[in-house]
């Protein structure tokens, strides 16, 4: 390829100016400030665009912004150029709109011809010059100060040499990426043989929210495992309070039970001092008025006293009314023995009390039965016959003898029958109400049995087990139960307070210092397992990253570096006049070059400045030669190249360039005079000469 | 002829109250308060039932979060249904809030006037207004669960309604099945987006979650108010209304930011995207795509702490690509052109997004270490938020 002419309406500070470029060496030569550089990014323009957006590391504005005309002209140029086939094209570019129109030789507009960029337009220059512009600037396009190296200027050249050999472009460093990219999966993942890295911190906190979740949620399963406790437990209590209520009835029962036998016992004793009495009464009365026949045994006792005998058959009828009940007592009392007898640990007291129950209603009305049969019956017996006042006496001793005694008996002062008769209407009365009291407690206690009741029983057991009790055992297993079962009471109410506690203080815990403890647990960890996820992507992309640079890199010196180290031995072998023959990369990657003061292979680092810089530039021109190789032989755009170079040195790259030229157009920029003579004295006139 | 009659109703379902929400980030005090407002929806649907003094209130699961809600809620609830005594309120259990033998719908002591619908007690039964409601798992109803032929029928259903029924499925149901029921009305839960009319008679409805609670909620969120009026030749008419009821809702926002070199730009770029109206009240997740500017690499955390003046709550998501020309790196020579040609190639054959994710993110972070020799992820570094140690919280 060879640039063929260049027409600048604006750009920076050159205005209207046209340079017309020839093969071989362009030799452009101007003071400092002439415009060298701007010519140079105009060529880098009219070929590849204008960047804008930001502007450069070093703090200059963008190219679209920094070339903008000084002199108001059109922001736009032309290049003509042609290939190395011979075609022809002509490149008019306009800056400011950014569009860009090429023609071909026949000013055949063929712009649409090219494959295009969103943000660039038309690729041109990389299907015409197939280079992209970073390859551009990196080979063909050597910018002032590029040759100049640093005060640490054996480092630096050893480092891009590495550089090149590397990676094919010296200020790119697969050292220094490859060291990026293992120290970025160290520092911001963590790798399998960290502690401390991000990955595992992150992983260390899910842990312990894991086991905090587990926790926590462990603490909720307990809290609802003591609301059931508590449930139950207060159950419990009820049904506790309902068995104790039931026993105290049935103890309170038994001493209406007991009243009713003493009552009734009286009555008995004192229905036949009644008779007694009524019989000596009869006597003496009989005595003293003067009629000798004796009443019969019986006949004597007064109305009153049939009263009573038809009172006690009622309190009998009764008394079989209370059987009924008593009977349905027992058997549902041996329905909860039976359950009891199944269940021993759990119903056992409420099974024994209520059976207790059920064989007292039993024994009271065995006991009612037995009474009907003995104590309200008169037994048979004759008074003796009185017939002299001797008798009457003894009689009337007789008679107040068993009014003492019935005195004693029932608590009252008894003077005869007429009295007698009055207590044994007062006992029935009372007994009256016993049985009324009996009755009512039979039915309350019935009616808690049957509720408390609803399992199926074994009667006979029961029954075999229980009937044989008296009352004195009755009343102390019942006392016994009811003992039994306030301490189990006790107990029940003290686990409800324990749970009362517990949830209490768990809810204090929910609602307070630990509100939504376990939900903010949750984002947190829902968060971090994101982030594990995400930190467990990037440690494998930066892995990945750095396998496959390594493997390119491999590829890269096996293939592109024994090429180079062809290359640059050749370029500074005619260079230096076969000062330097060899310069090669080793195994390790280190430039390395024989030295020609003592014929030893010598690491770049070691050789003179001037040899640092020269070697350079034939590292930049092996670059250019290596990139374009089998395509287009593309201008060497070198400005300034010569500035840290001796006379001699100078005119031995110029000599080289020039053999160069013969193939390949170079357009060398340059402010010094000196420069331009030793081109004239190396390459006579074949050379452009032009002036900015 | 029959009987004429009709039932009034307010239908909802899938409030989650006590839920956490993860989608929230670790912001702790927005999803306290992202809570509070669960409740405070509850609390509105009260209000709407207590003014439209309707017959049943259906519940159609997830209530509540069993793992996590806490007895001060369910005493709120309480609260609440005691406040429409005349309303009965009809809950069927979800999968959030399952009917376990621990579970509070057991265990907790609801008012007389809520039915919960599960286990053995599938159906309720009024005979003033004549309407029979039975809660189902399946698109069946048992001859023996007592739906009376001549009363208002309605079905509660917390399930997955016509999607590809994987076993992970919860209740899964076709509307076909649910059509050949002949119920009146079918009062589906458990799918957060709403349903209105589905079926081929159109007396299917799920209404969704009352207040959106993630960014796969979008729009707006409510409940169902309807009327079911049976004439005199036993003919089942529904009149169904949506009512909103969210106070907040959730948007997602895709933006590109193509060309920005900072957070502030792209920050600026997202609020452009927003009306001067919107935004204070809701969530808003912006994914932020386009090619930024050479060199620059976006801090996703920062844009959304400068975006959170704007909106409630701004979480962004960065989908941008770094400002590399690949076409021209991959035709490079030299190790840049041969790396980048690799990992286009690897993405390119990659069996799923990821892996192509990932060759490509490695691809852009051999690229930025080529370049600078270094690799910079403090914007994407991670940071434990001090949000103190677990224990003795």
């Amino acid at each position: 390829m060879k640039i063929e002419r260049l027409e600048i309406k604006g750009f920076g500070a050159l205005s209207r100016r046209m340079v017309q470029l020839k093969p071989g060496i362009n030799l452009l030569y101007g003071a400092n400030e002439s415009g060298k550089s701007t010519l140079q990014w105009f060529i880098q323009g009219m070929l590849y665009g204008l960047k804008g957006g930001r502007g450069s590391k070093e703090g200059l504005p963008p190219p679209a912004r920094r070339f903008k005309p000084w002199s108001g002209d059109a922001f736009s140029g032309v290049l003509e150029y042609t290939l190395d086939d011979g075609r022809s094209f002509r490149i008019e570019r306009d800056f400011s709109a950014n569009t860009v129109e090429i023609y071909d030789a026949g000013f055949q507009r063929i712009t649409d011809t090219f494959e295009r960029s969103k943000e660039r337009g038309p690729l041109i220059a990389e299907k015409h010059l197939g280079l992209t512009e970073a390859c551009f600037e990196k080979t063909v396009l050597i910018r002032q100060m590029e040759t100049r190296l640093d005060g640490e200027g054996g480092a630096e050249l050893l480092s891009r040499l590495t550089n090149v050999a590397q990676t094919g472009f010296e200020d790119i460093s697969f050292q220094k990426a490859d060291r990026a990219l293992r120290e970025a999966l160290r520092n911001y993942v963590g790798t399998d043989r960290s502690y401390t890295r991000p990955i595992d911190r992150v992983s260390a906190r899910i842990r312990e929210l894991e086991a905090a979740a587990a926790e926590a949620a462990e603490s909720r399963r307990m809290q609802a495992g003591t609301e059931s406790r508590l449930q139950r437990a207060r159950e419990q209590k009820a049904l506790l309070e309902r068995k104790a209520a039931f026993l105290e009835r049935t103890e309170h029962l038994i001493g209406v039970r007991r009243q009713a036998e003493e009552v009734a016992s009286k009555e008995a004793a004192l229905q036949e001092m009644l008779s007694v009495m009524t019989d000596l009464e009869a006597r003496v009365q009989a005595a003293s008025s003067g009629m000798g026949a004796a009443p019969s045994y019986g006949g004597g006792v007064s109305r009153r006293g049939q009263m009573h005998r038809r009172q006690a058959a009622a309190a009998r009828r009764r008394r079989r009314v209370l059987f009924a009940a008593a009977v349905g007592l027992l058997l549902a009392a041996a329905g909860m023995a039976a359950f009891a007898l199944m269940n021993p640990s759990t119903h056992f007291t409420a099974a024994g009390v209520l059976a207790l129950g059920g064989v007292l209603l039993f024994a009271l009305y065995a006991l009612s039965g037995r009474r009907s049969g003995s104590a309200w019956d008169m037994p048979a017996g004759s008074p003796a016959s009185p017939d002299t006042v001797q008798e009457i006496l003894v009689w009337n001793e007789r008679l107040k003898e068993a009014c003492g005694k019935a005195s004693a008996l029932c608590g009252v002062q008894i003077g005869g029958s007429r009295d007698a008769e009055e207590t044994l209407e007062t006992l029935s009365d009372e007994l009256g109400k016993l049985d009324a009291r009996m009755k009512q407690g039979v039915q309350a206690v019935t009616a808690e049995f049957n509720e408390v009741s609803t399992e199926v029983f074994h009667a006979d057991k029961l029954r075999g087990t229980l009937l044989s009790m008296d009352m004195k055992n009755l009343q102390t297993a019942c006392a016994r139960e009811l003992t039994k079962l306030r301490d189990e009471l006790a107990e029940t109410a003290l686990e409800i307070k324990e749970c009362e506690t517990l949830l209490s203080s768990g809810d204090r815990e929910e609602e307070g210092t630990g509100a939504d403890r376990l939900q903010m647990i949750m984002e947190e960890l829902e968060v971090l397992r994101s982030e594990k996820a995400s930190l467990e992507d990037t440690g494998e992309a930066l892995k990945l990253a750095a396998d496959v640079l390594t493997e390119a890199g491999t590829e890269i010196r096996r293939t592109f570096a024994p090429a180079l180290n062809e290359g640059i031995s050749d370029v500074m072998a005619r260079m230096t006049g076969l000062r330097y023959r060899d310069v090669r990369a080793d195994e390790a990657l280190s430039i390395k070059a024989i030295a020609p003061e003592t014929g030893m292979v010598t690491p770049v680092g070691w050789l003179s400045g001037g040899a640092h810089d020269q070697m350079y530039l034939g590292l930049r021109l092996t670059m250019a030669d290596l990139i374009s190789a089998g395509g287009e032989t593309l201008p060497w755009i070198l400005d300034e190249i010569f500035a840290q170079y001796d006379d001699d040195r100078t005119r031995q790259t110029l000599k080289y360039l020039y053999e160069r030229s013969n193939s390949r157009q170079i357009l060398l920029f340059t402010c010094k005079k000196r420069e331009l003579e030793l081109a004239v004295e190396v390459c006579g006139g074949n050379f452009h000469r032009v002036e900015l | 002829m029959t009987a004429q009659s009709e039932v009034k109703f307010l239908h909802c379902a899938d409030i989650h109250l006590d839920m956490p929400f993860s989608s929230l980030g670790a912001d702790a005090g927005r999803s306290v308060l992202r809570r509070r407002e669960l409740k405070e929806g509850f609390r509105r649907i009260i209000d709407l039932a207590e003014a439209e003094q309707v017959d049943l209130l259906l519940v159609c699961g997830d209530l509540f979060e069993y793992e996590y809600v806490k007895k001060s809620t369910l005493q709120f609830v309480r609260d609440q249904l005691d406040r429409i005594p005349h309303t009965e309120v009809l809950i069927i259990p979800g999968n959030h809030d399952p009917y376990t033998p621990e579970s509070w719908y057991r265990r907790f002591s609801w008012p007389a006037h809520v039915h919960i619908l599960a286990g053995e007690n599938r159906t309720f039964y009024r005979e003033d207004p004549g309407v029979c409601v039975y809660a189902a798992e399946s698109g069946t109803i048992p001859e023996n669960a007592g739906m009376a032929a001549d009363c208002i029928r309605i079905l509660m259903l917390h399930g997955t309604l016509d999607m590809n029924f994987s076993k992970k499925a919860y209740h899964p149901v076709s509307s076909e099945a649910l059509e050949r029921l002949g119920t009146d009305y079918v009062a589906l839960g458990h799918f957060h987006s709403r349903l209105q009319g589905a079926g081929s008679s159109g007396r299917i409805f799920n209404p969704g979650s009352p207040e959106p609670l993630g960014f796969d909620e979008e729009g707006d969120h409510g409940v169902f108010v309807g009327t079911l009026r049976k004439d005199g030749q036993g003919i089942v008419r529904p009149e169904v209304r949506f009512v909103r009821v969210n106070r907040r809702s959730y948007h997602t926002l895709r933006v590109s930011v193509s060309g920005c070199g900072t957070d502030e730009q792209a920050a600026a770029k997202v609020m452009e995207s927003l009306r001067p109206d919107e935004g204070k009240e809701n969530f808003y997740q912006f994914v932020l795509r386009g090619t930024l500017a050479e060199g620059f690499r976006l801090n996703p955390g920062h844009v959304a702490d400068v975006l959170g003046s704007r909106v409630h709550y701004a979480k962004v998501t960065d989908e941008t690509v770094p400002g590399y020309n690949l076409d021209e790196i991959a035709r490079e020579p030299g190790l840049r052109g041969l790396f980048a040609r690799k990992l286009l190639e690897r993405a390119e054959r990659a069996a799923g997004e990821k892996e192509k994710q990932i060759a490509l993110q490695a691809l852009y972070y051999g690229l930025e270490a080529l370049e600078t020799g270094k690799v910079d992820l403090e914007t994407g570094k991670v940071e434990l938020k001090d949000r103190g140690q677990v224990e003795g919280r």
